[in-house]
């Protein structure tokens, strides 16, 4: 648990997941953050560029 | 099972810019969660669709690595272009991207992450792993070369050494093997702040986003890049300190890109490879060192935005940014207006740091960020489209630049950046604002019966469009002027050598740019007579006759988009060419009504 005044994410934290468990999680339990990770694969690729000209 | 969580400081900390070990500390494990969410859906796809894919093996082995090396594991997975790797197989399995390979071996890549973790963790293995364009890349080792026409090449180790495709890879770095080619190093210590990025040449997945990545360097080639970096470093660690941190922290990984003549010089950060950043060769230490910051600004945030939404999920409207030709989406505005407001804290502090015989380009770009970034800071904070926590964030930047209004800045660096800055806006208006074409037809239908313009507010809208990059001519003359005035004034006198240096300069551009600005009226209303749909003499016209005038009205700077295609209007109609000027004058006042 963090303090207070944490921002707290959707994003569910696998750091400490065994990998031969990964496979075996409730898709229930991974909730948004699994679907928003979908939903983001279903975009558009955009990387974030920057030009600078020669001067 | 828990979420993750961000601590209040650390978000005040990167709202306002900055952030430090701590906090990129806290953004890698949000992306370790992200990429293995990814790894997830790419194995339940994997099994249902493509039940071929040589996954199993590499996935027990990677297992295996967790649990013997953790550090080993989590370093893997941190690799900036294994998350590149997995969000472009995640795309491939629900079929928004194709590849240049059968998805059984994009897929197959497991197995070359695999590989290069056990051998980190001196683990016993043997896998078979993919072979791409005759090589086998182990992803920050190396590459082998293999035979042609092979589509699986063995890897192997015994615990110490590492074999790939028959070829024993050297331990010693540098160490020259047939067929084997291992990646370079960018190192550099300054001040107590050390760094290590890899310059990688080599990763299949580096470059997805067709930046034209570079091919492997060549050795002089490499130390150039490593003698800038190391100037670069000592600019960064020894003036810009409150970003220097970060960096070294999070930064893993340098993608050389391919200079393009079209775009000069290009810097991109990917939103799914944190820790890595393209970029063609630096100029020099303080151009890397420009691009580092603001590139790495692309990167912290894209990492929050994996952790917080600061933008409503569906981006509704499209804005004009001054860093780009193109509308923009709220999510991508907030991107560039965090990257520049880096920028130009960057230049804030160089000014300083180059002493006054070659500060006046800092100067520009101080000025020219410090204004543009503040206008786009408003524009977010009113859209309506960021959500509580999004507000919270801007007004941390907006704490960071508001005191930049007090710092004094020269008159010229002022002028200049105002002019750089409108230049930008009259021509992303010219490309991007569509205005009504029944309102088009009535004015040029008036104008040509000899009539009053009618009517006088004209709906526009903004039209969503591909990346498009325009190359600006007068922006170049500007800042060869203001770096090298003796050099710019030569040139200027010498025509076919200014023509030589800065392609696609016109009479018009150089007049303008030397601040003739009659002259520049003048050659602008011929090019436009010569060529009446070329964007960039309506633009030079609009700025020339504003700075001849600066206190006329005119509808060339408050509705360019009207009078161009007015223009274009009533010349299709008639087969004649109407004066520009003369057909602005009759325009104005005008009004625009609609976009953003």
């Amino acid at each position: 648990m963090g303090a207070p005044d944490d921002l707290s994410s959707a994003l569910v934290d696998l750091t400490d997941v065994r990998l031969v468990d990964l496979r075996a999680l409730d898709r229930t339990v991974l909730g948004m953050a699994l679907r928003r990770v979908l939903e983001e694969a279903d975009r558009p690729q955009d990387a974030v560029a920057g030009f600078q000209s020669a001067l | 099972m828990r979420n993750h969580h961000l601590s209040a400081p650390h978000f005040e900390a990167l709202a306002a810019g900055y952030g430090d070990v701590d906090v990129v500390a806290a953004l890698s494990r949000a992306q370790l969660s992200k990429r293995l969410l990814q790894l997830r859906a790419v194995l339940d796809a994997a099994a249902s669709a493509h039940p071929d894919a040589r996954i199993e093996a590499p996935f027990e082995l990677l297992s295996a690595v967790q649990e013997s090396a953790p550090e080993a594991y989590t370093a893997m997975l941190a690799e900036p272009h294994v998350g590149a790797w997995l969000a472009h197989c995640l795309r491939r399995v629900r079929g928004s991207v194709t590849g240049d390979e059968p998805i059984r071996k994009d897929l197959g890549h497991l197995a070359t992450i695999a590989a290069t973790a056990a051998t980190r963790a001196g683990l016993e293995f043997e896998l078979a792993v993919p072979v791409r364009a005759g090589a086998v890349v182990l992803p920050g080792l190396g590459q082998a070369t293999v035979d042609a026409g092979l589509d699986w090449a063995p890897v192997s180790s015994d615990g110490k050494i590492l074999t790939v495709a028959g070829i024993a890879v050297p331990d010693e770095p540098d160490a020259e093997v047939p067929g084997w080619q291992e990646l370079r190093f960018l190192e550099a210590h300054s001040a107590g702040l050390s760094i290590r990025v890899r310059l990688d040449d080599l990763d299949p997945f580096r470059d997805l986003h067709r930046l034209c990545a570079a091919d492997r360097l060549d050795p002089d080639t490499v130390e150039q890049w490593r003698r800038h970096f190391n100037d670069c470093w000592d600019i960064v660690v020894t003036h810009h300190r409150r970003y220097a941190e970060a960096i070294a922290a999070g930064l893993v990984t340098l993608v050389p890109l391919a200079a393009q003549r079209s775009t000069r010089g290009v810097n991109a950060t990917s939103m799914d490879a944190f820790g890595s950043i393209s970029l063609s060769s630096p100029a020099d230490g303080q151009a890397f060192a420009a691009a580092l910051i603001h590139e790495f600004q692309h990167a912290k945030l894209g990492a929050l935005m994996d952790l917080l939404a600061l933008h409503e999920p569906i981006e509704k409207g499209r804005y004009y940014a001054p860093w780009r030709d193109d509308p923009r989406p709220l999510g991508a505005l907030l991107h560039g207006a965090y990257a520049f407001l880096a920028v130009a804290d960057f230049w804030r502090v160089q000014r300083n740091v180059l002493g006054p015989d070659r500060s006046r380009f800092a100067h520009f770009e101080f000025a020219r960020w410090r204004e543009r970034v503040s206008r786009v800071m408003d524009v977010l904070m009113s859209a309506g489209e960021l959500t509580p926590t999004g507000r919270r964030f801007v007004e941390g930047m907006r704490a960071t630049h508001a005191p930049w209004w007090d710092e004094p800045v020269p008159a010229e660096s002022t002028q200049l950046a105002s002019n750089a800055a409108e230049d930008h806006w009259i021509g992303w208006r010219l490309r991007n604002r569509r205005p009504h074409p029944e309102s088009i037809r009535e004015l040029a239908a008036a104008w040509l019966e000899g009539g009053c313009a009618s009517p006088r507010t004209v709906p526009t809208e903004t039209v969503d469009r591909d990346r498009t990059l325009v190359h600006n001519v007068r922006l170049d003359l500007t800042g060869l002027r203001i770096s090298d005035p003796e050099r710019f004034a030569r040139l200027c006198a010498d025509p076919a050598e200014l023509a030589a240096t800065v392609p696609g300069v016109t009479a018009g551009d150089a007049a303008y740019a030397r601040a003739d600005y009659a002259d520049a009226v003048t050659l602008y209303r011929k090019e436009i007579s010569a060529e009446p749909d070329s964007i960039e003499a309506w633009i030079g016209l609009a700025l020339a006759q504003h700075n001849l005038h600066p206190g006329r009205q005119s509808s060339l700077r408050s509705c360019p988009e009207v009078v161009y295609a007015v223009h274009q209007q009533a010349r299709a109609s008639s087969g004649v060419s109407a004066d520009p000027e003369i057909l602005a004058d009759w325009l104005t006042p005008l009004t625009v009504s609609g976009g953003s």
